[in-house]
């Protein structure tokens, strides 16, 4: 089934899909996977329709393209109002091999130009200010990561193993990933299980940097379970616990120490309904987040999946809102153990509005997406300081995917 | 099921014992379809629903049943009303052998009695609300039937095998040689001839047709597949075939095709996305069955 990649930490999957593309669609016509549900409830079928690989070989090009609006002119102490702007370019290659097998290969460049925060300070007016980081920095990373899965009757197993370079950053990740059904076909547990082990040695550039080699090692793990309500409802749980040890700081950021464990742990629920009259399914996604550094979120996504002859379209909007973290300050505090000014560990609620299209010529698939994020203080559920370095940004996405025999 | 049956099993003399018992099994399980679906046997569960159309009382449905009950209702939907299983009644004014239409007075009395949306599938059970409504499960119970036996093979360890209902084909593997399974869609002008050849591996063939039922009137040559909601002949194609993974949903898309008229079959086959070959009355072949083989043989395999 189909929904027993979500939540799988296995990075190719995740870096492939889309923004809010959580499971991959099989190759079949809109009309046919309107029948299909009913198909896969007869017993013939049970053991026929259950996992197998691909039926086709798939290669993918996608681009993206983040901007990070310019900081207010209020909230700049010193630097530059131009923040990230960050190209994403991934290849994907996807292949059936025999009949039990695939292997798959993804390629990601991120090529990042812009500056980031490095401190808050108080402005005259006795308001938090940003010092940006001087400069223009400009960064280039490259993942590439392979995955093998093996199929059987009654579910599927993948073994990830990525890579990932920049000039500061290196990560050598590998990731486990299975996938079994129920004998009906109605019901798919997943379980998955990654390792990264990461080093950091900061580039000493516009702004100083204080270490010169640091090791971070994250382990994580989730497990879920999907089920079919009715031929045309699918409900979906699940739990994640992730558990990171070693630099967990911020290199580039002036008042930046944060303690050197860090654990999340993350339920997550989705719902998909689809109304044959429309031909369309409404998906509702909700997932809760919680860690040991005191912040709490909640996430909640409804999106509409309208099909046409052989377009789809897909408006989605996106609620997002985080609690502060313990040692968060808004100006750091010097006198804890642990501090930071990042807004990211802020308090701050946030909204996005996208819409997702894709057409389909033959073997060939085209997408596009755009996605408008912005973020507020006033906004969030949980109260707290307002960081005055929040970011708002444009995303848009094309990609073109040829499946053949 | 209103035609021949037959199951071929290639295996190695080893395997004999196992390939003959999985036959009869097989047999033995397509028998037993037949007279669970079947509206010519009195106490087949379809003349039981049947009997009671329109009395209030309910027809208890087994997983399959209500499954098979199910799909009937997403084609209806798909099809926007053109499959419907209640339609079945309406042949009874329509006389195909000389091409005449009975008593037109009869035919709207009948059409009252016609509609998927008058039948009720609520809690593993079903009822036809109008008194002499009849649901004709016969369009989809052969496929599925196919598709059945076929699996019941594979789960006895089978591993080439070729069942065959009444024109409609369910391959398993390939030859014991390795070769696809080489079969012929009959012409529907002359049945004994195959106007095209396809290879099929692990896949499934289905066709509908008139083959040579059908009434001419006006210059105008019609179907003997009666479109639902008039309850007059569908100016269609001759025959359609269709290749997909399951024989049940190609021949779903085939019979569809047939309740098409013959201008807009084409779309209608487009949107399922599978390989498919519509004949015409004219002879004339159209899909990309035949477009990939002009020489009439297709390179066509599914795994």
């Amino acid at each position: 089934m189909v929904l027993a990649l979500q939540g799988a930490a296995v990075a190719a999957i995740k870096k492939r899909s889309a923004p809010g593309e959580t499971e991959r669609l099989q190759a079949k016509s809109p009309l046919m996977r309107a029948l299909g549900a009913s198909v896969a409830a007869l017993p013939a079928y049970q053991g026929a329709l259950a996992d197998a690989p691909p039926e086709f070989t798939e290669v993918g090009l996608r681009y993206s393209r983040y901007s990070e609006d310019n900081l207010a002119s209020d909230k700049l102490i010193a630097g530059s109002r131009e923040r990230y702007d960050i190209d994403v370019t991934q290849l994907w290659i996807e292949a059936p091999v025999g009949s039990s097998w695939s292997i798959a290969l993804d390629v990601q460049n991120d090529y990042m130009s812009g500056a980031s925060p490095w401190f808050v300070g108080t402005t005259v007016e006795g308001q938090p200010g940003v010092i940006m980081s001087g400069a223009s920095i400009q960064d280039n990373r490259v993942e590439v990561g392979v995955t093998t899965r093996y199929f059987w009757a009654d579910g599927n197993a993948g073994f990830n193993v990525s890579h990932s370079k920049e000039d500061d950053y290196e990560a050598l990740a590998l990731s486990f990933d299975v996938a079994w059904n129920s004998a009906d076909n109605a019901r798919t547990w997943s379980l998955s299980a990654s390792n990264s082990d990461d080093k950091v040695v900061p580039v000493d550039g516009n702004i100083p940097v204080f270490i010169d080699r640091e090791d971070l090692d994250t382990q994580s793990a989730y497990f879920g379970v999907s089920q079919i309500l009715s031929r045309t409802a699918i409900v979906r749980v699940g739990l994640s616990y992730t558990l990171s040890d070693g630099y967990l700081s911020d290199p580039y950021k002036l008042f930046d120490q944060r303690p050197d464990r860090h654990r999340r742990s993350a339920l997550s629920a989705g719902y998909r309904k689809f109304f044959t009259e429309a031909q369309g399914a409404l998906q509702f996604d909700y997932r809760f987040y919680t860690d040991d550094w005191g912040t709490d979120s909640h996430t909640v996504e409804l999106a509409w999946h309208q099909n046409f002859n052989r377009t789809t379209l897909m408006p989605y909007l996106r609620y997002y809102s985080q609690s502060e973290a313990d040692f968060f300050g808004v100006t750091a505090d010097l006198n804890a153990d642990y501090y930071a000014d990042d807004y990211r560990l802020s308090s701050y609620g946030a909204f996005t509005a996208g819409l997702r299209g894709t057409v389909q010529i033959g073997d060939w698939q085209l997408e596009g997406q755009l996605e408008r994020y912005e973020s507020d203080n006033k906004w969030g559920l949980y109260s707290g300081e307002a960081a005055p370095a929040l970011v708002d940004f444009w995303r848009a996405t094309v990609g073109i995917t040829w499946r053949f025999d | 099921m209103g035609g021949p049956a037959r199951i071929t099993i290639e295996h190695t003399h080893t395997l004999s014992p196992i390939a003959k018992a999985a036959c009869h099994s097989a047999e033995a399980l397509l028998s037993a379809l037949e007279s669970r679906y079947s509206r010519y046997r009195n106490n087949s569960l379809v003349s039981t629903i049947n009997r009671r159309a329109g009395s209030g009382k309910r027809t208890p449905l087994d997983q399959e049943a209500v499954a098979l009950m199910q799909f009937c209702q997403a084609l209806w939907e798909q099809s926007a009303g053109r499959f419907d299983p209640t339609s079945g009644i309406l042949r009874r004014v329509w006389n195909f052998r000389d091409g005449t239409l009975g008593d037109p007075g009869q035919l709207e009395k009948l059409l009252g009695k016609v509609g998927w949306d008058k039948v009720s599938l609520e809690n593993d059970s079903a009822h036809l609300e109008e008194p002499e409504m009849e649901i004709d499960l016969g369009g989809v119970v052969k496929e599925y039937a196919a598709d059945k036996a076929a699996q019941h093979l594979r789960d006895q360890g089978i591993e080439h095998a070729l069942v065959e209902l009444a024109g409609d084909v369910v391959t398993i593997g390939t030859q014991q040689g390795g070769e696809p399974w080489r079969v012929g869609i009959s012409d529907p002008n002359e049945p004994a001839n195959a106007i095209l050849t396809v290879e099929l591996v692990n896949a499934a063939l289905a066709t509908s047709g008139t083959y040579q039922r059908f009434i001419d009137s006006n210059g105008q040559r019609y179907s003997h597949f009666l479109n639902p909601v008039t309850g007059w002949p569908v100016e269609g194609p001759s025959s359609v075939s269709v290749i997909s993974d399951t024989c049940l949903t190609a021949g779903a898309v085939a019979t569809v095709a047939c309740l098409t008229p013959r201008a807009e079959c084409p779309e209608w086959l487009e949107r399922a996305g599978a390989p498919w070959l519509q004949v015409d009355f004219d002879g004339r072949l159209s899909g990309p069955l035949k477009a990939k083989n002009p020489s009439g043989r297709s390179e066509r395999t599914c795994t």
